[in-house]
């Protein structure tokens, strides 16, 4: 064993937001107050993008590791359950799918539900394939339960994530990342102060006041001030697959209850979310500027959107892409200063969730052992360009042909990795599974299905099993998921039952 | 064996006899000839000789000796230039040694087998030549080649057979019909080169990490440029224990972790996260292990008389 091992003493976030304070919490939690000190530098002044609000179910991992219990976090944090995503015009204008969360919910010979359903599709089964998705039915009908509290019941085989408001999730983190230990400094960062080795030695603040670290966590979100700025390492350009560029953002009030899902609505050049939490929503049109204005697009926005805005709109202008190295030397880049992948499938918490646990898995020394650094980079990288093909799957299968926009999104040349995945989809519904990939079977088949997009056969092999019983007991057990479902509390009662949030100041009566 | 014209997949089968046997779809298992996928669709074979330098073994039987009981491990010493190996069944041993004949002749591999069977020979040694590699494609056409017709590594891992039943596997998960989708066929053989490919990684570690010098084989081998994933390996788990995983890994973290240990080559550092533990915490808890995997082996009945019991139905 190395003697001279000098292990970091001191770790400085810069940038407050939903990476600084998820790095913070992070830490501080995994540390224990014995290892490195944390110090975290921010400024009021400067804001947070904060429209990443929606996750996807390994956020809730994360709050088991952080200690935190779910249901005082989600009072905190104005949250409420999402079992999906509910995609319109995606694939034509009227046309609605939706990817759901967890497992088909009917056990089938040979495990796969998918390729029965195809076999009885091509003897004429006319079920659609999400009435054997819990969470789809569930979404359908905005009934919610915690899976886990039915078990053997369909609901059971469902997953779910949640929608939180990121300002508070930053104030709840910072709340939690200070009672161990973390050091917070209001400050803007002036100059970053490098070594002859090209190591970060320290950053000055604009009053003068230098802060030196071990290691730094640029969270410094589009700006990347120590990674892209300092550093200079350059950044993989992915807008020739992912052409909008820009959003406008705004939260406006629940004119209904909050549904137990996502809702990313297909426009004319891009798309509209809406995320709902329990007393407000955010909405928010992605787009690319070389066929919408500013002012157009939030004229579009305003128009979509059910519910008074509660807040002047704000313009997040982006680069679909991200780091060539994620990590280089003594400093990570976490969240947006490391890469950005429009929000489509909820995953840019996710990443600073993933980024952060493969870092404390591949935790330095203050030497950074360069081994450490390129294991790091080259699993993150996986993930990032997975999510990346999963997103541009939206767009590169969409049949519409209304605009230009939708005409370039179908005729584009699909990165190779993604082209292969379909194509071997294509020939009998296999999805190439691999042991890291995050996205599985079931999103793969829901969302290309969704998007009218099947295969010539199914597997051959499926020609195996008795078939005759089979379209009955397919409609049998649709059947017993819809009754299940109709027993489950509406979303909105069971988040009063469960979590109620504070009224906000805005919702006060006036 | 007659292919069609139209697109070289094969039709049928002729043998020696005169019959001919049609089929849709092949299975190339005639071993290292490779009968249908090699030698008749001309698939190309990928060295990996200069990794792996032993290219044949002896092989011999021997019996049991009386009243020994049959060790329930594989047991595989290094040789000169080589390794031996030790197989015991209940009824007799598989041996053999497993050589690089640049380096030794056929009358010095015997001189150093035999004298170390786990028995009195049964059979006369049997000298099989091999080359370690891989067929480029392990699926072309509408043939796949399953076992030694895809590709051969030196059984130091016992790895044959457990690469015949995850070709089998793949080929359910990706069966094809008679339309073969190149999709399908590209799939397969992504998975089967880099699955191999790992397996392959991991033999030669077993030889790079070597620290003998009695003679210019293992100097060879400890100072040979291994391929790059390899390498990648080898320096993250220096640099701080960690294991790199890629897609389609046979070995999983505990199997390098006890060959870089049983070579004693440690990591130059450690997490630093472990720090957040007491020397004492760390000590208890590692003994606490040791003391309940101590416990529940001396609460197991051995090899032999488990053996017995499965003789008379009643293992668990």
């Amino acid at each position: 064993m190395d003697q001279s091992r000098r292990p970091l003493k001191k770790i400085c976030i810069i940038g407050g937001g939903s990476a600084g304070w998820i790095a913070a919490a992070l830490m501080s939690e995994h540390f224990k107050g014995k290892l490195a000190e944390i110090e975290l530098v921010e400024s009021d002044d400067i804001g947070i993008v904060g429209v990443g609000e929606s996750t996807i179910p390994p956020f809730l991992q994360m709050l088991t590791r952080l200690g935190i219990n779910e249901q005082d976090f989600l009072k905190e944090v104005q949250g409420s359950f999402k079992l999906g995503i509910l995609f319109k015009d995606w694939k034509l204008k009227g046309d609605d799918y939706i990817h759901p969360f967890g497992r088909f919910g009917v056990p089938v010979e040979m495990d796969d539900l998918y390729q029965v359903w195809l076999r009885a599709r091509a003897q004429g089964y006319d079920g659609p394939l999400q009435a054997f998705a819990a969470a789809s039915v569930m979404i359908e009908q905005d009934r919610f339960t915690l899976p886990f509290k039915a078990p053997r019941t369909p609901v059971a085989s469902a997953a779910y994530a949640v929608h939180i408001d990121a300002r508070r999730m930053a104030r709840y983190l910072r709340r939690f990342s200070e009672a161990r230990g973390v050091t917070r400094t209001e400050g803007i960062v002036d100059q970053v102060v490098t070594r002859p080795d090209g190591f970060v030695e320290g950053v000055v603040l604009k009053d003068g006041r230098r802060i030196d670290a071990d290691f730094f966590i640029d969270c410094t979100g589009f700006r990347a001030l120590l990674i892209g700025k300092t550093m200079g390492v350059g950044y993989h350009d992915w807008s020739s697959w992912l052409p909008c560029n820009r959003a406008v953002a705004l939260q406006v009030t629940n004119p209904t209850p909050p549904g137990p899902y996502t809702l990313a609505h297909a426009q004319d050049h891009g798309w509209c979310w809406r995320i709902p939490l329990q007393q407000r929503s955010g909405v928010g049109y992605v787009f690319c500027d070389r066929h919408v204005s500013d002012d157009e697009a939030l004229a579009n926005l305003l128009a979509q959107a059910e519910g008074e805005p509660i807040v002047d709109p704000w313009i997040i202008p982006f680069k679909t892409g991200m780091r060539e190295r994620l990590w280089e030397k003594n400093v990570l880049s976490l969240g947006l200063a490391g890469g950005f992948i429009e929000p489509l499938e909820s995953t840019a918490l996710h990443l600073i969730y993933r980024g952060m646990d493969f870092f404390l898995r591949f935790l330095p020394d203050a030497d950074c052992d360069p081994a450490l650094i390129a294991e790091y980079n080259r699993r993150m990288t996986q993930d990032y360009e997975e999510i990346r093909d999963f997103v541009i799957m939206h767009y590169a299968t969409t049949q519409r042909d209304d605009n230009d926009f939708w005409r370039q999104c179908r005729t584009m040349e699909m990165p190779e990795s993604l082209k292969s995945k379909i194509e071997l989809f294509q020939v009998n519904g296999t999805v190439r599974e691999g042991v890291d990939l995050m996205f599985r079977s079931v999103s793969w088949q829901s969302v290309l299905e969704g998007m009218g997009v099947h295969p010539r056969a199914y597997h051959p092999l499926i020609d195996r099993i008795p078939f005759e019983g089979m379209p009955a007991y397919l409609d049998q057990a649709a059947t017993a998921i819809r009754r299940a479902v109709e027993g489950l509390p509406r979303h909105a009662d069971f988040l009063k039952d469960h979590c109620t949030a504070p009224s906000p100041d805005w919702a006060a009566p006036v | 064996m007659e292919q069609r014209p139209e697109d070289g997949f094969i039709r049928a089968v002729t043998l020696d006899d005169g019959r001919e046997v049609e089929g849709d779809l092949f299975v190339d298992c005639s071993g290292f000839r490779s009968l249908l996928l090699g030698e008749a669709l001309g698939v190309r074979f990928e060295d990996w000789g200069r990794w792996l330098p032993c290219d044949a073994a002896f092989a011999v039987q021997s019996r049991n000796r009386p009243g020994d009981a049959p060790a329930p491990f594989t047991r595989v010493t290094a040789r000169s230039a080589g390794w031996q190996w030790g197989i015991p069944l209940r009824h007799r041993a598989g041996n053999g040694l497993v050589f690089s004949s640049a380096h030794l002749s056929d009358d010095q591999v015997l001189a150093e087998l035999m004298p170390h069977l786990l028995g009195d020979p049964l059979t006369e040694p049997r000298r099989i030549p091999f080359r370690p590699g891989r067929r480029a494609q392990a699926w072309s056409r509408n043939c796949v080649a399953i076992g030694l017709s895809a590709g051969f590594l030196e059984p130091l891992e016992s790895t044959s057979i457990a690469l015949i039943e995850t070709g089998v596997a793949r080929l359910k998960q990706l069966f094809p019909d008679r339309r073969f989708a190149p999709a399908v066929i590209d799939e397969y053989n992504d998975q089967s080169a880099r699955e191999m490919e790992r397996v392959r990684d991991f033999i030669i570690l077993h030889y790079k990490l070597n620290r003998r010098t009695d003679s210019a084989f293992w100097r060879d081998c400890r100072e040979m440029t291994v391929p790059d994933t390899l390498q990648r390996k080898i320096d993250l788990w220096t640099a701080r224990g960690e294991f790199v995983r890629y897609r389609w890994e046979m070995f999983h973290p505990a199997s390098w972790l006890a060959i870089y240990d049983g070579f004693g080559v440690h990591p130059d550092d450690y997490d630093p996260a472990v720090d957040a533990m007491t020397p004492a915490d760390l000590e208890r808890g590692l003994r606490d292990m040791r003391d309940n995997i101590a416990r529940l082996v001396a609460s197991t009945p051995d090899h032999a008389q488990y053996l017995a019991a499965l003789d008379r139905g009643q293992a668990a």
